[in-house]
């Protein structure tokens, strides 16, 4: 069943208790509000992704010699893989310091093994180290910013039922604040229950440890391995 | 009632009467065909419904202009005279079919006045002519005048005191000041008595009436002044009291009524523009508010006003009506809550009664409508007539004042509750009402099946009336309504019913509106409101 961005701003006033369901109907300027005030919310979700419910799969070719690419939308990379003749590689996530401030050779161009990600306007870029030598197949699974939406646009092909409910209930509380009304009790109890649900159901982080040993033997990969085998190590 | 955290309760006067205001932000509050009842200490008040009305003769035949002009029941005769278009009707037995008219008139519209002396003579004016029926003997035409044939005068409105027949005067010359007394004569005849003049100001005296419970004061009403005049016993005539007079006279004769102790009419003056005046005990004082001395000078034909007393359940109303299309409404004034009200006919335009008889147990009246006589009523309560026995409800509502907080601020509405009864008329629930039947050519009667179902044509339809409450909400002091939401109401035998609206939105004003659609009683009690911030 269809549910359009207008219903669930409608909704979001009708239990807000702003606007009556069953006296009023909404005015336009009050709908344009609402519609601003839930792009607001969605774009928020960017700042704190605690409650966007899912991860997507973003897929793109790497380029010879290229370190940096830019992926429109990206939050959170949770992982980051290169295919070769459809043998997915795994790689290792390095944060700032590590990655941009040690020693390191800038002109290799092998297997992309180490990455990290940094946020800016309009999404996140991925830095690559080594720099790719051919076009991998590269493959991230993370957390998209939620796009805008329209005043007629039918959510439920985009987001579940579920999700909508809680977009009400949150909308509803940010509409209060913006019309300087108290938050309704039964409102604010429903909202907590969704945040509830929505974080510790929807959008658990993979948090299963890896570590790397130093001590495993022949499979860490150094600069030698990569001047010598281009990156490839005996099993 | 749940009162939600933070929030806090305010009556609301559902019990309350039509106030108007300048404008609907000053007072929104209206009562429509309802009025407020009171328990027998005082301590209870309840909003009940007006009285209805059910036609009960048909005195011409529909489908002529005429409409009723004038009822009367005479005290000493025991018998009805009801004027409608030129004809004259006496009814001595409402159970029983009314004969030929009595007499005719040589006019066919407007109000006419009616009173009766003690010789049998029942004098009935219609602006331009005086006529006397005489019951002792049955004659009936224009009054004789005895020692002058053709007086200067053209009798206006007629009244009866102390065996002297009071006459006003409709003549705009310059003896329209003039206003005369003639005692009762033999057959159609009239005695002058006396030819005496209204002075306080240069105007004319339109009418004159006794006043009631000061047994020989008259009442002398010009079109801008009114005066005072007594009956002194050795005279056998009036005389103008010297000390006092009422700066306003009136604005239209057919809304000169009395009862009880008291007079009213629509007074003006060469100064004000219309409004509602009322003596009693020799003073007169102003009723009107200044929200409807405006909606008085809305007015566009006074002269096509009634007014009328009438005493129902304790409560003496006063009626009056501007029953030109232009003006369209109803006041009533209830003596004994001293509060206004709005009446109207089953489709919103005016209150049809135009005069009102008490005769037989049950008061009469004209229609301003039709060339029907209505018995009316608060045990009727809704509209009835025939043939065809149509039945209408009468719109039944209350605008509550509008409630603001003390200050400017918007607050939330919760809840709007109130208490109104329920349950206790038989058969008004699930009332299957049906349109487009297939009737008998030669009967009129509705066809039914076998199983008792009634025939319709293709395009009929039968649907379920159950009694409801129908709620808008204006949240501009009552310029605009918001939807209408139904509470209906509980079948018969359930008596508990607390209609509860909830979730109300939010604003820094509200305005609640009831619809009461209910062909039985309707008694409703005040409400709350339930605002938060």
């Amino acid at each position: 069943m269809a549910y359009l961005t207008s219903t669930l701003v409608a909704n979001a006033y009708y239990i807000s208790n702003i606007v009556s369901r069953e006296f009023e109907t909404i005015t336009a300027a009050q709908a344009s509000d609402g519609l601003n005030t839930l792009n607001d919310l969605l774009a928020d979700k960017t700042a704190n992704n605690s409650m966007i419910p899912y991860t997507d799969r973003y897929t793109f070719n790497a380029v010879a010699g290229q370190e940096a690419y830019e992926i429109p939308g990206l939050i959170y990379a949770d992982t980051f893989t290169f295919f070769i003749n459809s043998v997915r590689y795994q790689t290792r996530n390095q944060q700032r310091q590590q990655f941009f401030g040690s020693f390191r050779a800038m002109n290799i161009e092998s297997l992309p093994f180490n990455w990290h990600a940094e946020r800016n306007f309009g999404g996140s870029t991925i830095y690559l180290y080594f720099l790719p030598d051919s076009a991998f197949p590269l493959e991230i699974w993370g957390q998209f910013a939620l796009s805008e939406v329209t005043q007629f646009q039918d959510l439920s092909l985009t987001l579940d039922r579920f999700y909508l409910n809680y977009l009400k209930y949150e909308l509803a509380v940010r509409l209060c604040k913006e019309y300087g009304y108290v938050v309704p009790v039964g409102v604010k109890e429903q909202l907590d229950e969704y945040y509830q649900w929505i974080s510790a159901s929807t959008n658990t982080v993979d948090l299963k440890m890896e570590k790397v040993s130093t001590l495993s033997g022949g499979t860490t990969i150094n600069y030698a391995i990569v001047n010598l085998s281009g990156g490839w190590v005996p099993i | 009632m749940t009162v939600t955290t933070g929030s806090q309760q305010i009556p609301i006067e559902i019990v309350g009467s039509s106030t108007f205001g300048r404008y609907e932000t000053v007072s929104a509050s209206r009562t429509y065909n309802m009025f407020i009842t009171t328990s027998g200490d005082g301590k209870e008040q309840w909003l009940v419904n007006f009285a209805g009305y059910e036609s009960v003769k048909l005195l011409i035949q529909e489908g002529t202009s005429v409409v009723g002009r004038g009822i009367f029941h005479s005290i000493r005769g025991d018998f009805l005279l009801v004027v409608v278009g030129t004809s004259i009707f006496r009814i001595n037995d409402i159970t029983q079919p009314v004969g030929a008219p009595i007499g005719v008139l040589l006019s066919s519209v407007g109000e006419v006045s009616i009173d009766e002396n003690l010789a049998s003579q029942i004098c009935i004016v219609d602006g331009s002519v005086a006529y006397i029926y005489n019951y002792a003997t049955g004659a009936f035409g224009q009054a004789v005048y005895s020692s002058d044939p053709t007086p200067d005068f053209t009798p206006n409105y007629v009244t009866f005191q102390n065996g002297f027949f009071l006459f006003g005067n409709a003549n705009q010359t310059a003896t329209g000041n003039t206003w005369f007394v003639y005692t009762s004569g033999t057959g159609l005849t009239l005695n002058f008595q006396a030819e005496l003049a209204l002075q306080t100001k240069p105007d004319y005296a339109l009418a004159v009436i006794p006043i009631p419970g000061h047994a020989n004061s008259v009442l002398v009403l010009g079109s801008s002044v009114s005066e005072i005049w007594s009956q002194v016993g050795s005279l056998a005539t009036y005389q103008r009291n010297q000390s006092l007079n009422i700066d306003y006279g009136c604005a239209s004769v057919s809304t000169i009524a009395s009862s009880d102790t008291f007079i009213a009419w629509l007074a003006i003056n060469e100064k004000s523009s219309p409004s509602i005046m009322v003596m009693a005990g020799g003073q007169a004082q102003r009723i009107s508010s200044d929200g409807i001395d405006n909606l008085m000078d809305t007015i566009q034909h006074p002269e096509d006003s009634t007014g009328f007393f009438f005493r129902q359940d304790g409560h003496l109303f006063y009626v009056l009506t501007f029953y030109n299309a232009a003006d369209n409404l109803t006041l009533t004034y209830d003596f004994t809550t001293e509060k206004f009200f709005d009446l109207t006919d089953w489709d919103y335009s005016y209150f049809p009664a135009r005069q009102v008889a008490y005769f037989q147990q049950q008061l009469y009246f004209v229609s301003l409508k039709d060339t029907k006589l209505y018995d009316l009523g608060t045990d009727i309560t809704q509209y009835i007539t025939f043939p065809g026995l149509e039945e209408y409800d009468i719109p039944r509502i209350r605008l509550t004042d509008t409630f603001r907080l003390p200050t400017p601020e918007k607050f939330r509405i919760n809840l709007f509750t109130f208490v109104i009864e329920s349950g206790t008329t038989p058969g008004i629930s699930d009332i299957v009402q049906c349109s487009g039947y297939i009737l008998n050519e030669e009967s009129g009667a509705i066809i039914y099946t076998e199983d008792d179902l009634p025939l319709l044509i293709e395009s009929g339809s039968c649907g379920i009336i159950k009694p409801r409450v129908d709620l808008t909400i204006s949240k501009d002091g009552g310029i605009t309504w918001s939807n209408t939401v139904p509470y209906v109401m509980h079948a018969t035998g359930k008596y508990q019913s607390q209609p509860r609206f909830n979730r109300l939105g939010t604003g820094n004003n509200i305005t609640f509106q009831l619809r009461f659609w209910n062909s039985a009683r309707v008694v409703v009690k005040n409400g709350a409101v339930e605002v938060g911030p």
